[in-house]
């Protein structure tokens, strides 16, 4: 049999090379992957992106300069079980790390400035969730907003309220929501985009009170867990129930924007806010 | 001893004791008649002492309690010339919250409530107290109008939590309370809030964000109902107990927590027991609260709100 039949050794990729789409199973070229700000180029799902990465892609380049990065630190008030550990492993060694999962400082987007206020919903393994490091960081860049005159951005990204923290996660619900109306009476624009999973205590309140409310193809909204929301239900659900396609269908938000064009919606609805 | 078994051993002795009375009156039996009173004492023993004891999850039962005096209790007790307003003006009316105005010891009011059922066909027009997108709406309503006219606002909280059903969030739940937490926050007139029953997360929020809030001793608020923390923490349910404990959700934990601004007191053995001293007490609380909040100024009492809800959190500054 001729040598150039023989089906060739395959050679092992280089680590890393590929990655596999966690909704359909694609593989794709990582490189691709990531110049597609991980969406996947054969099914559009969009997988999700730490705060890094989502400012990395929305931000002018070098325009993000952070702050709060390590100022204030959640507390096990309550000694609730595995709380104090999960804290304590949240933060990385490094001498930098952050100390909550929620990313704030200015930055601009087609030369417009804007406050950015983002959810790292891995941070810590506590899914994005509101605790009181949260409430404080989100009402700071509220007023950074405020005495800049500029805009605030805030991606969600949550589980809702950090029940580790009890009633006074819960209470972070009201605090935000007092920093959205400061703005509404400054008349500082105050957008927000919904991305994977936006859901609980998070979308009933900040997150559901933008002046103009995008969201990401696919991402999960809703206010019921999914438990919840599989056992309560008196009729059938529909198939897109909590996504949000639905909440577009019932014009709760205002439109769902594929992940490439999001930077550039941004620009538009910054220069008609006028910030 | 749980307290569904303390309750009905508590019952028996309330029976006994009616019985031994009525039996002293009919024959006049003076002995009878000390023996009866030794016997309301021992029983008050038994009640001091259970309740000295009573855990977070005992605490979520009482809050829960069938028997429970509900808002609209309260609001016959303690009100006249209550008018009750309906509708949101947008798509319905919410059996879940009853609103209107008032009168409380000689002032106007706007008085709101979340109103459980007593009976089934009452539970389900109440939805068993879980309000939907046009209760809060219809909430809204009533406050912005008692602020249009700076009328204080009462609102009493009893709710498992907001409507999880897919028709409400069709019609924008979370919007509904979100817009809530955003108008109560600059309301310019004072509000108070009292949790009776169960503050239920997010549900009871959406009409609590207040000047003043105080919850009834035996009342609970939560940021996830016990069973739902258990559930998600030790992927247990039944665990609601240990949960209720974990999350520190009894009125003196938020009080100890600088969540509320008093505790008041129930009568001996729960609000069910005496609903008509629960409302005097009720009545107290709510009239110190408004001759506290009246005297201010629209402005003074934005920033003393404004102050209150962004204070609220505990962390610590990193070394």
């Amino acid at each position: 049999m001729p040598d150039w039949f023989r089906r060739p050794v395959p050679t092992a990729a280089p680590e890393g090379a590929f990655t596999k789409c966690t909704k359909c199973g694609a593989i794709l070229y990582t490189k691709d992957f990531e110049r597609d700000f991980k969406v996947c180029m054969k099914c559009g799902h969009h997988h999700r992106l730490s705060a890094d990465e989502r400012i990395a892609m929305t931000a002018d380049e070098d325009s993000f300069v952070e702050f709060g990065r390590r100022e204030i630190r959640a507390e096990d008030f309550l000694q609730f079980p595995g709380y104090g550990d999960k804290l304590a492993a949240a933060e990385s060694a490094e001498d930098d790390a952050r100390t909550d999962g929620l990313v704030t400082g200015v930055a601009t987007i087609s030369g417009l400035p804007c406050v950015l206020a983002v959810s790292d919903f891995e941070w810590g393994r506590l899914a994005g969730t509101m605790g009181s490091v949260f409430g404080e960081k989100f009402a700071c860049a509220a007023d950074r907003a405020l005495d800049e005159k500029s805009a605030l951005i805030t991606f969600c990204a949550s589980g809702g309220a950090r029940m580790q923290e009890g009633l006074t996660s819960l209470m972070q619900m009201a605090k935000t929501s007092l920093s959205v109306a400061q703005l509404d009476k400054a008349r500082v624009p105050y957008i927000v985009v919904l991305t994977n999973p936006s859901t609980g205590g998070a979308v009933a309140s900040y997150a559901s009170l933008g002046d103009v409310i995008y969201a990401e193809p696919g991402a999960t909204v809703g206010l019921s867990g999914e438990r919840v929301a599989a056992q309560a239900q008196s009729v059938k659900p529909p198939a897109n129930y909590r996504t949000a396609e639905f909440m577009e269908e019932h014009g709760q938000l205002d439109k769902i924007i594929a992940r490439k064009d999001l930077t550039t919606t941004l620009a538009k609805t910054l220069a008609f806010l006028g910030s | 001893m749980t307290i569904q078994e303390f309750e009905q051993f508590l019952a028996e002795l309330d029976d006994n004791i009616a019985k031994l009375e009525q039996a002293a009156q009919r024959t006049a039996n003076t002995t009878a008649s000390t023996e009866v009173q030794k016997l309301r004492t021992q029983r008050d023993g038994y009640v001091e002492r259970f309740f000295a004891k009573l855990t977070p999850w005992d605490n979520v039962l009482l809050a829960r309690h069938a028997q429970r005096p509900y808002a609209l209790d309260y609001i016959n007790a303690l009100c006249e010339d209550f008018v009750e307003l309906h509708g949101d003006r947008l798509f319905g009316d919410d059996g879940a919250l009853v609103g209107g105005f008032a009168r409380l010891s000689g002032q106007s009011v706007m008085i709101l409530g979340q109103q459980k059922g007593r009976d089934l066909k009452e539970r389900q027009r109440r939805n068993f107290g879980y309000m939907k997108p046009e209760g809060y709406r219809k909430a809204l309503r009533l406050m912005q109008l008692a602020g249009k006219f700076t009328k204080p606002v009462i609102s009493f909280v009893d709710t498992p939590g907001a409507d999880p059903n897919v028709p409400s969030e069709e019609r924008g739940i979370s919007e509904a309370i979100a817009r809530n937490l955003r108008e109560l926050a600059v309301l310019p007139t004072p509000t108070v809030a009292i949790v009776i029953g169960e503050g239920g997360s997010g549900g009871a929020l959406g009409i609590a964000v207040a000047d003043c809030v105080f919850m009834l001793e035996h009342s609970f608020y939560s940021v996830i109902a016990p069973e739902g923390c258990a559930a998600i923490i030790a992927r247990d349910a039944t665990k609601g107990s240990e949960a209720a404990r974990w999350m520190k959700v009894t009125a003196h934990d938020a009080l100890t927590l600088g969540l509320i601004d008093g505790v008041i007191k129930e009568p001996l053995g729960g609000a069910h027991r005496d609903p008509a001293a629960t409302a005097e007490a009720i009545r107290e609380a709510i009239t110190a609260a408004l001759v506290e909040l009246t005297p201010l100024t629209t402005d003074e009492l934005l920033a003393r709100r404004a102050k209150r809800l962004r204070g609220m959190g505990r962390f610590e500054p990193v070394a």
